[in-house]
């Protein structure tokens, strides 16, 4: 769940230093701060549901890397300073700069990348981060709705596609091999 | 908005029938009644905006047939499921011979959903999905609270423009073009 708060441009650097200094969590939009509200129980157990999943896939396959829990991501550091966080994400190990995982925002854009919706969170919103992950290079965008029990996957080049409990999702090129029932992801 | 009503379900026609025994307005998804409330004012005003812009030029080119909300399109007979869209377009060449004076069963190229404040984001991502999937080309989700069209076109990723964007056309309406900003201007 996002809360706008004032119209300030700021950078990177200044949300990586506010972020410290205060304790609170943002994402920078084109600039913006976004306040980001602690989420609910069942927000964070499906996020680790399907972390874990994709952690015991992508380790038994030595792929790379998956991280968790409003993971920094700078997509522009420039023009319009942008940070998106990530409930979950997949880095492949091509992506790791000298295969380490960096202790400050990645400057990097994941491969795969997973968002769990918040009740408040809007439409529109939601699409804005889509969007923003993929023209930044994600691959595959996976948006998790625990209301209605689906998962939208999003790939630069294709048409949206809902997948409901009785399917299964799948990794693609991302993560050749991987599959799992949707209906796992809320259980 | 829609509030799910009761249980069971209904076939295409006995929805229809159920539509002529009611003055409630109605919409049949995966077979299961979905009630719609009055739209606020702002919502109305907006999707009069939608719908001006898009038909005039529609008329201008003599492109096709615009539909105002109600309208109900059937997206699947089993589960049955209509739905009635904001607004719609379809070119001639979509369009049947003559209207059928029942639901539209025929796809229309671009549909236009505008929020209401009661929307999920689930409810909005069902609706895009059940109208791309019958065959739409386009879906615009029109957002009166961000000022923002999402824009969502077979075959490619979602793009969301702003009140500083221009929303165009491409290749379903082509020429077409019109500044987010006054969709909402008032």
């Amino acid at each position: 769940m996002a809360v706008s708060s004032q119209a300030k441009p700021y950078t990177v650097d200044d949300l990586w230093h506010l972020s410290h200094a205060t304790g609170q969590r943002y994402e920078l939009v084109r600039g913006e701060l976004v306040e980001m509200a602690p989420t609910s129980p069942e927000h964070g157990y499906i996020e680790l549901n399907l972390a874990a999943t994709l952690r015991s896939f992508v380790r038994e396959h030595a792929l790379g890397k998956v991280v968790s829990g409003e993971v920094g991501f700078v997509l522009d550091a420039r023009e319009t300073p942008t940070v998106r966080a990530a409930d979950v994400a997949f880095i492949a190990t091509q992506r790791l700069p000298g295969g380490e995982l960096p202790k400050q925002f990645a400057q990097f854009a994941p491969d795969l990348v997973v968002e769990v919706v918040s009740p408040a969170d809007s439409y529109s919103e939601m699409m804005r981060k889509v969007q923003d992950w993929l023209q930044a290079g994600v691959r595959l965008v996976w948006v998790v709705d625990p209301s209605a029990k689906t998962v939208a996957v999003h790939r630069e080049g294709t048409t949206v596609r809902i997948y409901g409990e009785e399917d299964t999702l799948s990794g693609d090129d991302v993560l050749p091999g991987f599959e799992c029932k949707v209906a796992d992801i809320f259980s | 908005m829609a509030v799910a009503t009761e249980k069971r379900t209904y076939t295409v026609d006995e929805f229809w029938e159920l539509c002529h025994q009611t003055d409630k307005r109605l919409e049949l998804a995966g077979g299961e009644l979905r009630e719609l409330a009055p739209a606020n004012d702002e919502h109305g005003y907006i999707t009069m905006q939608v719908a001006v812009v898009v038909s005039q030029f529609v008329k201008r080119h003599r492109l096709g047939y615009t539909f105002a909300a109600e309208t109900g399109f059937v997206l699947s007979e089993e589960p049955a499921t209509v739905r009635a869209p904001d607004f719609a377009y379809v070119s001639r060449d979509r369009a049947p011979e003559r209207w059928s004076r029942h639901f539209a069963r025929f796809v229309p190229d671009l549909v236009a959903e505008v929020i209401s404040p009661t929307d999920t984001y689930g409810d909005v991502a069902q609706k895009v999905q059940d109208w791309l999937g019958a065959g739409v080309r386009v879906v615009w989700v029109v957002d009166p609270v961000a000022r923002t069209v999402a824009v969502h076109r077979a075959g490619t990723a979602v793009r969301v423009y702003g009140e500083e964007d221009t929303l165009s056309g491409g290749d379903v309406l082509p020429g077409f073009e019109c500044k987010v900003s006054e969709i909402f201007a008032r």
